[in-house]
């Protein structure tokens, strides 16, 4: 239990992350790059400051506070201005910020051990119980951090707590050999069924995701597979019938599809990175309707939404 | 909703609210010609003549008759009681914001010239005043003493006995019992009062059943003629929708009569409630659960006509079926808040422990918003007092001397510039609640004793086990069971502030004077007070170490109050609510340890956290919630939680919900409510009132409409922490 991690929120009551009433933990850090990515503060595997500019009153508290003159005024705005290599993660800023009320600057992203994390978790065990639900892990991508994870998971399976993990099954065979051995459910996330998409989509090739995705069906552990749908990248008809091919010829039964939303779009600027989905209207769950009842006709279950 | 209650809904809410002085005349006259006789007896006289005399009238359709006036919804007034705020306020009362009444000429006169120079002084509140009205001042910033200008309340009469053997069997009791030898004055003069109004109330009974006889006669062309003869008939061979039909028309009388309160006090229990209380579910003291088809009536019945009043509340247990869950969370989908949840698992062994025998704790029953009570046995007096602890901690902090007005209210027995531990502070702040703790009890005492004097109440009396059996009125201690309860106000804020001090002061980081001095002019220091607003360490958000500390205080408190006995040699009970007080309560105490400021709000419902500050969502709330020892809170608690309307939409979300309803009976906590309703939605209640007129919302222990809430209120609610999913 003394394994440390990078955890940048534990949420609870979560609903839709796997069943019952269930917390999940988000780890920082993703080997993905996929421009959509609705928790871009998730991507790097190292704390970073947030900026949110609606709270930050332009005091530049932090400006004197940062030991490492990592951070400046702009001349026009007036809003602080970040140099990210000279950031120690220390937290000085963060601690000065006055913001309106509320902090206008977060550090995203603490160490946490083990032993932290499930103490944290197991508070919500009452809850699990009644609902049949238990612990998510989520992130980011949960399962490369695998020795931090696992102690956690193994102690959970042991007092009866359901285990869940959201992956993106970009991982080493090892790793998701160590995942299998630990976890009741895997919410898979699959960005596309074409290869060269894919990698167009998230710098990743898919083959190894795929035989990933293989071990854990070979292993007998349950599956959802979850599906981002992309304006513009998988979210035609075509996509509907080729993601469906796909998800039969592995044997996948049920498939979530969660239609691509701008909930991220204001951490992006936060974290004072470009967004490349910028102004691409959300996605309402009834758009979706089409492609639900074509991949019905090779999946079992389609649900709309997580 | 079949249509003949649709209508009638309809005509209750749009007939206007008028004030009544049709009983306030008998009242006065009775009284006058009977002055001569103890104070007991014309307040029999004075009821019977009003059965006798009020006008009475049977609306077309109308299945259950009966009201005090012939106007639905009338603010009667009841001069013995308390009318001097009447004289301030007659004027604005038909204009006020907060639950207007219209008066009429005649009505007004009547008051001013009569009823105000006769009763004024005669009251009980001015009596009340007269005797402790200095002592009250004094400590007012800290105490609200309560039940001064009104008849108490908060109490189930007898209601098995009621239909087993009716007021003809009660009366024929009362008469048995005075024939008996040796009994005393006070013993004869009870039952002389009780006979008198129980002769009352079957001449009442009579009037109404000649009157439909009579309309019978009369109303030879209206479609709800047979109604009249067929009453009888349909409560023998009741079906299921007309069984409906008479649990709505029975919902519909009890929206029919209303409390018409002062301006204060109806900021304080704000949409006139009158606490009708119903409670369905639970189990009983043979383990079994108590969930039959009249269960799911009533929650049909609230659902479909959605209105504030009954106080409609469900009792959970470990037992209660899947079915009972799923009704109740139909109706609390439904925004409203009703049914509100309470917990056997929490309550019948609080209730127990406070001297309630087995099977009388296990058939508990709800009385005004959140407060527990025997089953036609106890007079709780269950809200005989507000303790403002929030306040008292001020006056530790700033040497007994008040934030808003500099006057020495307290004990100095130090300051935030002087104490030099966290523990020092602690043995302060118990030496000035013991202080304010002893005066309040003796304030409350002259109350309960000057209502056994001057309120009594023989009809009421007369279906109350042990009154009958004593000979003595239910003001007077009749009762079996004769507690009083005190309500601490509020654990939220005085826990966050303790943890401020704890964590700011006495770690060092910043000097005790300089932290009282951002008290004293309302946190200047932005910076700091963003500070003390973002420490982490909150009530409500399951850190043991803050909720060990609530429940140390509220543990203290009891204590304090265990060495007291009430005016009917009854003990203390503890409770945690504040029905909509917390607003008014709030204007009393100046900037506060957790970044508060002066004047604003206290925490919300008793035992929620401070407005926002339960950032770890609803399960961190109920596990911080569960950790308070309920064994040692018999008078009630409460609870308020705010759902999005989108958790409710798909089974799936819905499942969720039960299972977090499974837990809160696991957990033992006493008490939960919602609202079910989208910030956006209240926000634009403000802008435009017009369309939400039925908007139903959970204010305290008790429901209301939204746009006739004071905006005060209104912005609180809408500040609560909402779960959005």
């Amino acid at each position: 239990m003394e394994h440390t991690g990078l955890v940048f929120n534990i949420q609870k009551f979560c609903i839709h992350d796997g069943p019952g009433i269930r917390t999940t933990v988000f780890l920082k850090g993703c080997p993905l790059k996929c421009r959509w990515c609705a928790n871009p503060e998730s991507q790097l595997e190292k704390s970073q400051l947030m900026l949110d500019r609606r709270k930050c009153v332009r005091c530049h508290r932090c400006v004197a506070a940062c030991p490492n003159g990592g951070i400046r005024p702009d001349s026009k705005t007036g809003y602080p201005v970040f140099d990210r290599e000279l950031c120690q993660s220390c937290g000085s800023c963060v601690n000065a910020c006055l913001g309106n009320g509320e902090k206008a600057l977060t550090m995203e992203g603490q160490r946490m051990t083990a032993g932290e994390v499930l103490k944290e978790v197991l508070k919500d065990e009452v809850f699990y119980k009644s609902s049949g639900g238990g612990v998510t892990f989520s992130g980011g991508e949960p399962l490369k951090q695998m020795d931090f994870i696992k102690p956690i998971a193994k102690e959970l399976r042991k007092r009866g707590i359901h285990t869940a993990c959201e992956t993106a099954g970009y991982v080493t065979e090892e790793e998701m050999k160590e995942a299998v051995s630990c976890m009741d459910l895997f919410l898979f996330d699959m960005k596309h069924y074409n290869g060269e998409k894919h990698l167009e989509g998230t710098e990743a090739e898919q083959e190894n995701i795929l035989n990933n995705l293989s071990l854990i069906l070979d292993s007998g552990c349950k599956v959802i597979s979850r599906i981002p749908v992309i304006p513009g990248f998988n979210n035609e008809e075509a996509d509907a019938h080729g993601f469906g091919r796909l998800l039969k010829s592995l044997g996948l039964r049920e498939v979530h599809l969660l239609p691509f939303h701008q909930f991220g779009e204001g951490k992006y600027e936060q974290l004072g990175i470009t967004y490349q989905m910028a102004g691409i209207p959300s996605m309402k769950p009834e758009e979706l309707t089409g492609m639900k009842e074509i991949m019905e006709q090779y999946v079992e279950r389609v649900q709309i939404g997580g | 909703m079949r249509e003949r209650i649709a209508r009638l809904k309809k005509e209750m809410l749009d007939e206007k609210r008028f004030l009544s002085v049709e009983q306030a005349k008998i009242i006065h006259r009775v009284h006058r010609e009977r002055r001569e006789e103890p104070v007991s007896l014309r307040r029999a006289y004075a009821l019977a003549a009003a059965f006798d005399e009020i006008e009475i009238c049977i609306k077309e359709g109308e299945l259950i008759v009966g009201n005090r006036t012939c106007g639905v919804r009338s603010g009667v007034v009841f001069p013995e009681c308390g009318i001097a705020w009447l004289e301030d306020e007659l004027d604005s009362l038909p204009v006020r914001s907060q639950d207007p009444f219209l008066v009429r000429p005649e009505d007004a006169d009547y008051i001013k010239k009569t009823l105000l120079p006769q009763w004024k002084e005669k009251a009980l509140e001015s009596r009340i005043h007269q005797k402790i009205g200095q002592e009250e001042e004094q400590i007012s910033s800290v105490v609200k003493t309560n039940q001064k200008g009104r008849g108490q309340g908060h109490i189930i009469p007898d209601i098995r006995k009621w239909l087993e053997v009716g007021p003809a069997g009660l009366l024929q009791e009362a008469k048995e019992r005075m024939k008996k030898p040796g009994i005393s004055q006070v013993q004869r003069e009870f039952y002389q009062g009780v006979t008198i109004s129980l002769q009352g109330v079957l001449r009442f009974y009579e009037r109404y059943a000649s009157l439909a006889d009579d309309l019978y006669q009369k109303q030879v062309n209206s479609p709800y003629r047979e109604d009249f003869r067929t009453v009888a008939l349909i409560c023998r061979e009741l079906s299921y929708e007309t069984a409906l039909e008479l649990t709505e028309a029975f919902f519909l009388k009890f929206n029919q009569i209303v409390c018409m309160r002062s301006g204060i006090e109806a900021r304080y229990f704000a949409g006139f409630p009158i606490g009708f209380n119903l409670v369905v579910g639970g189990r009983n003291a043979r383990g079994q659960v108590l969930e039959n088809k009249l269960s799911f009536l009533f929650l049909e019945a609230q659902r479909e006509l959605h209105l504030p009043q009954p106080n409609l509340s469900a009792r959970l247990c470990t037992e209660s079926s899947q079915e009972f869950l799923s009704a109740c969370t139909d109706g609390i989908a439904k925004g409203g808040g009703l049914p509100q949840l309470f917990n056997d698992e929490g309550i019948i062994p609080a209730l127990e422990r406070a001297g309630l025998s087995r099977s009388d704790a296990a058939d508990y029953g709800i009385v005004g918003c959140v407060e527990l009570a025997g089953c036609g046995n106890m007079l709780g007096w269950s809200n005989a007092s507000m303790f403002n602890v929030v306040k008292v901690l001020e006056l530790t902090l700033n040497h007994g001397s008040c934030l808003l007005t500099g006057k020495q209210l307290g004990l100095d027995l130090g300051g935030l510039d002087t104490y030099k531990s966290f523990e020092e502070l602690e043995e302060a702040l118990k030496k000035q609640q013991s202080y304010f703790v002893k005066k309040m009890v003796e304030n409350h005492v002259v109350v309960d004793r000057m209502h056994g004097t001057y309120l009594s109440t023989p009809l009421l009396s007369s279906v109350v086990k042990g009154c009958m059996e004593k000979g003595l009125d239910v003001t007077k201690g009749g009762a079996v069971y004769n507690s009083s309860g005190m309500q601490f106000v509020q654990v939220a804020n005085l826990i966050d502030s303790l943890q401020a001090l704890k964590e700011m002061v006495f770690s060092g980081r910043i000097e005790g004077g300089v932290f009282l001095r951002q008290l004293r002019e309302n946190w200047p220091d932005e910076e700091l007070r963003g500070r003390v607003r973002g420490l982490s360490k909150k009530y409500g958000n399951d850190i043991e170490e803050v909720d060990t500390l609530a429940n140390k205080w509220i543990a203290l408190f009891g204590k304090e109050l265990e060495q007291y006995r009430n005016a009917r040699d009854g003990r203390f009970h503890v409770g945690l609510y504040t029905v909509s007080s917390h607003v008014p309560m709030g204007e009393n105490v100046g900037a506060t340890c957790d970044g508060r400021r002066s004047g604003e709000p206290l925490a919300d419902g008793g035992i929620s956290a401070c407005g926002g500050c339960d950032r770890n969502g609803p399960t961190a709330m109920l596990k911080s919630a569960s950790a308070l020892d309920f064994e040692c809170i018999a008078n009630g608690t409460l609870l308020n939680m705010k759902f999005s309307p989108s958790i409710f939409r798909e089974e799936r979300s819905r499942e969720r919900f039960y299972g977090l309803l499974r837990s809160f009976v696991e957990l033992g906590i006493q008490h939960v409510q919602f609202n079910v309703v989208d910030k956006e939605e209240l926000l634009d209640a403000q802008r435009r009132p017009e369309n939400y007129g039925n908007l139903l919302i959970r204010v305290a222990g008790y429901t209301a409409y939204f746009t006739a809430l004071d905006r005060k209120l209104q912005n609180e609610i809408i500040r609560r922490t909402e779960c959005v999913i």
